[in-house]
């Protein structure tokens, strides 16, 4: 279920009634949670619940079997164990035919063309997702930070719950699990809060990323046929896009947690004003960075071992990431060049600022952080062309026209009408401006600082926004992006 | 810092809700009452939206209301029931209007107008179930004109599924059409080639062009919609049928159902075996359906009746609404309304008949005289609706047939810019010429008219001219007062 379909705006207004409604009974509530959670994924495919279900059950015991035992084999095994499942889940059914065409690939690159066809396998929604965050649970039991549970239903549900199932925010055990102990009373503010950052996301989802999508996919579906400023000006609506596809579907999952009194991790912190490709992954997908950190980076030795072991760490972490993405060769280079690049940052951090000093670079000026945000931007922009190309060879493609100017077409030919394309720069530029401004100051505190009709005529006008200017209808609602992954 | 901050879970109370479940409530009405005033520039313009407008601005009172497709509101004739039977008449007919979709909004006019009897007028499709998108894309035309109710979300969703639910807000349903705000969007006006009377909207005359193309657009398939080997209505059609007429029922609202006819030649076996299902169920109920399909003989019905196979023209119409009014008024009781309950001045037939005097402008010729010997008897000229006139010739067609008229007057400069008729307006001038064919001839009453209407949006006209053949002046007025 989409949180931007019809079907999701009959089943919430729905599930959050029944859920006040049993909020005062911990089991009766996580019960209901739990059917409902179920309900919400087996919407999609029913078939695949018992992945989530298998999942759970094992990661139930195992996590049991962990705590009952000091015996370091046993509580090895167990941890394999749990590893073995989920990831196992997770190489079965993402990577599988990657590896075959991989393989197939190879030998074709030698000279030995070899026929291995690919399997018709289904990626079930969310997998990455609820995998990861099952796994955090074993992990932090072996490694005793967390005990386990023995209520199943809160175990049960924290795995499988709804606003953050399918695309995150990946949440660590220790942080959501223990709200599934607690009951709720209702809170007004806290109600209204999340039904904000449900409106904010959707703005995201469906005024600008589902806008931008139109130009994007125009243009990386026909890589050739495009040159110079259209492929900068696709590479970049790609950016805003999937920054606001993303971080629409955080905030919704964020705001629907909230409107029943969960508190999940935040996961995005406007990125593209990083000022480097370091900080960017502080404020980028958060809570996927948090775990490759606590769950590979910390267990590879992170920074303990050395300067060349540091860097070898931090680009494994990024080319994993990478694969983690999707199962392609495009989401490799993209997680290389993110790898890459943050070795290089970590390696030249001294040596550049020594040039800064030697040349008298003012620091923390409003122009030097400008330059390093559009430095950063640029760097980032430069990756996403491999994260988006269908291919491999469009991602050259496009690599190759992009510094082709003068050989295309008007941008206003790329499928967005100029009033359209108007509006999408428009939007940028708000959604900028608001990025600056939370930097500096929540806008829902300030919001609710102001005067009752300016606070009433901003919520008609972000809902109507919506209605008006959102990319919706053809029957079908566009699907987040990263609900590939 | 950021919009993500927690406070205590532990703040609650049963005020908490009540203040939550207070404000969810005003806001959402805050917004269906926007998406509702939004409404107009999302909805569809055309003669259907300027029918169904018309009738809420214009229309006190309504005693018969006609329902059904374009055949309905081609074949009768308001104009006609209004003289014939003497109480005010609607044509409520939308383009390839369903059951489905008349029935929320029969509930919705019902409800202002006291009825006391509905014509249904049915064809082939009305109870279909709207197997293709462009079947289903008709009935918006429809809903969107019908007020918000229970019963439209029911009929709409069953239509077009509730996974397009919210489709039912025109502001939602169009939404991408916000770009037209910042153009000026032009009001829509029934052309001048269409005879609009009180929902009655058909064209003036039989089509050649009109003809073709609707052949063409509407391969008449040979076994389309189907009724079992026992000649009955599925169960569904008949539930569409009943639909109707329980609501019809609970408000006291006599209904006789009829259905008008198409063109001889285009009626295939599965119409016939629909319309004899449709009259057999209805049979069964103890209601009427007049078939002009069946008396297409007895009314001496001819290709020349028709714009198109299936549309009647105002020609016809008169013949079909003569036929409809006449069995009304022998079958039904009606109180004679207040005189002022319609204005006889707009109803051509009030006026050709023997009102001539309520006409703006109205001048017999004798037959001996010059103009009498052009062909031309008498000319008329009254205010259809709004800013539309209509100047009827009475003559004859045989002679009238291959001449041109040349209608013209001056309007006052200072309202240049309200003219609709831009195409015959004289470059630099304030004077508008029509100049056009004998094609509009209506029989009536064994007489010959031709009417022909202009729009007139000015407080007066100037020089008002009417020319026949080469030159020959009919009639000139200096000054024709329009409005006081």
């Amino acid at each position: 279920m989409l949180f931007n379909s019809v079907d999701f705006a009959l089943f919430f207004p729905v599930v959050f009634v029944l859920y006040w409604l049993t909020a005062s009974n911990k089991n009766i509530r996580n019960g209901f949670l739990l059917v409902s959670s179920y309900f919400f994924y087996g919407f999609w495919d029913w078939r695949f619940l018992f992945l989530i279900f298998i999942s759970s059950s094992v990661d139930f015991v195992v996590g049991l079997l962990i705590h009952g035992t000091d015996n370091k084999q046993r509580r090895r095994l167990y941890l394999y164990l749990s590893l073995l499942v989920n990831l196992g889940f997770l190489v079965y059914f993402k990577y599988t035919n990657f590896f075959i065409q991989s393989f197939v690939d190879a030998f074709r690159l030698f000279g030995n063309p070899i026929e291995l066809s690919t399997l018709k396998i289904i990626l079930p929604v969310g997998i990455s997702f609820y995998t990861f965050q099952t796994l955090s649970y074993t992990i932090d039991i072996y490694r005793r930070k967390i005990e386990p549970t023995r209520d199943i239903l809160a175990f049960f549900t924290f795995v499988a719950f709804f606003p953050q199932l399918v695309a995150g925010p990946i949440e660590r055990a220790s942080h959501l699990l223990p709200q599934f102990f607690r009951t709720y009373k209702f809170n007004y503010d806290m109600v209204k809060n999340g039904l904000m950052l449900m409106a904010f996301g959707l703005f995201k989802k469906m005024v600008i990323a589902d806008r931008l999508a139109i130009l994007v996919n125009q243009v990386y579906n026909n890589p050739s046929e495009h040159f110079g400023l259209e492929l900068v000006v696709a590479t970049i609506f790609f950016a805003f896009q999937i920054y606001c596809d993303f971080s629409g579907y955080s905030d919704i999952a964020i705001g629907i947690a909230r409107t029943m009194g969960f508190d999940l991790m935040k996961n995005f912190d406007s990125p593209y004003f990083s000022k480097s490709i370091t900080e960017f992954w502080r404020r980028w997908h958060i809570s996927l960075s948090t775990w490759f950190r606590d769950y590979v980076y910390i267990p590879l030795g992170g920074s303990r071992r050395g300067y060349y072991r540091t860097y070898f760490n931090l680009f494994l972490v990024f080319v994993v990431s990478g694969v983690w993405h999707g199962a392609a060769w495009t989401f490799v280079i993209w997680g290389v060049i993110h790898g890459v690049i943050i070795v290089l940052e970590k390696a030249l951090k001294k040596p550049r600022n020594k040039v800064f000093d030697f040349i008298g670079v003012n620091r923390g000026t409003f122009s030097e952080s400008f330059f390093f945000i559009l430095i950063t931007f640029s760097i980032v922009c430069f990756a996403w062309i491999f994260f988006r190309a269908n291919t491999l060879t469009d991602a050259l493609v496009i690599v190759d026209n992009l510094w082709r100017f003068g050989d295309g077409s008007s941008v206003y030919e790329l499928g967005l009408a100029p009033i359209e394309f108007h509006l999408s720069l428009i939007v940028i530029f708000l959604l900028v401006l608001f990025d600056w401004f939370h930097n500096t100051q929540s806008a829902y505190i300030w919001l609710k600082k102001q005067n009752f009709v300016f606070r009433w005529a901003s919520y008609v006008i972000i809902v109507f926004s919506i209605i008006i200017f959102g990319v919706y209808g053809d029957l079908v609602p566009k699907e987040f992006i990263y609900f590939q992954f | 810092m950021g919009i993500w901050f927690q406070k205590s879970l532990s703040i609650s109370s049963f005020r908490e809700k009540g203040k939550f479940l207070l404000k969810t409530v005003i806001l959402l009405s805050l917004v269906l009452f926007f998406i509702g005033f939004l409404e107009a520039w999302f909805i569809k313009e055309d003669h259907n939206s300027f029918s169904v407008n018309y009738s809420k601005d214009k229309v006190e009172r309504i005693d018969i209301g006609i329902f059904g497709t374009s055949h309905g509101y081609t074949a009768f004739d308001p104009r006609v029931f209004e003289k014939n039977i003497g109480v005010p008449t609607y044509n409520f007919s939308f383009t390839a209007q369903r059951l489905i979709a008349m029935s929320p909004f029969i509930d919705d006019v019902t409800t202002k107008y006291d009825f006391k009897l509905a014509v249904i007028d049915v064809c082939n499709l009305s109870s279909d179930s709207l197997p293709n998108p462009k079947a289903k894309g008709f009935q918006y035309l429809t809903f969107d004109n019908t007020r918000l109710s229970l019963s439209k979300v029911g009929n709409f969703n069953k239509v077009y599924g509730y996974d397009n639910m919210f489709e039912v807000f025109p502001t939602i349903r169009n939404h991408t059409k916000w770009k037209e705000f910042l153009d000026s969007k032009p009001t829509y006006t029934i052309p001048l080639d269409r005879d609009f009377y009180k929902g009655f909207r058909s064209y003036f005359s039989h089509s050649k062009e009109a003809w073709d193309e609707h052949v063409k657009k509407f391969k008449w398939p040979k076994k389309k919609y189907k009724v079992n080997k026992d000649g009955e209505l599925d169960a569904d059609q008949k539930q569409k049928y009943l639909e109707v007429i329980s609501k019809l029922e609970k408000k006291n609202i006599d209904i006789l159902f009829t259905s008008a006819p198409v063109y001889q030649k285009a009626l295939k076996p599965h119409y016939w075996a629909y319309l004899f299902s449709v009259q057999k169920f209805l049979d069964s109920l103890g209601f009427e359906l007049i078939d002009y399909n069946s008396l297409y003989d007895e009314l001496e019905l001819k290709k020349k009746h028709f714009r198109d196979p299936s549309h009647l023209n105002s020609n016809g119409a008169v013949i079909v609404s003569e036929h409809l009014a006449k069995y009304i008024r022998n079958n039904f009781d009606f109180k004679k309304p207040p005189k002022d309950s319609f204005d006889k001045e707009n109803n051509r037939y009030f006026l050709i008949d023997k009102n001539k005097k309520n006409a703006l402008y109205h001048k017999r010729f004798g037959k001996n005289s010059k103009i009498g010997s052009l062909g031309i008897n008498g000319a008329i000229l009254y205010k259809v609706f709004d800013d539309r006139y209509e100047l009827v010739i009475q003559g004859r067609k045989r002679v009238l047939d291959k001449s041109r008229f040349k209608l013209s007057f001056d309007f006052p400069k200072t309202e240049a810019r309200k003219v609709v008729d831009e195409k015959y307006l004289l470059e630099d001038q304030n004077r508008l010429v029509y100049n056009e064919k004998f094609e509009n001839w209506i029989d009536y009453k064994g007489k010959s008219f031709h009417v022909f209407q202009f729009n007139a949006p000015f407080s007066e006209l100037n020089n008002f001219e009417l020319k026949v053949g080469s030159g020959n002046k009919v009639f000139k007025e200096d000054t024709l007062k329009l409005k006081p």
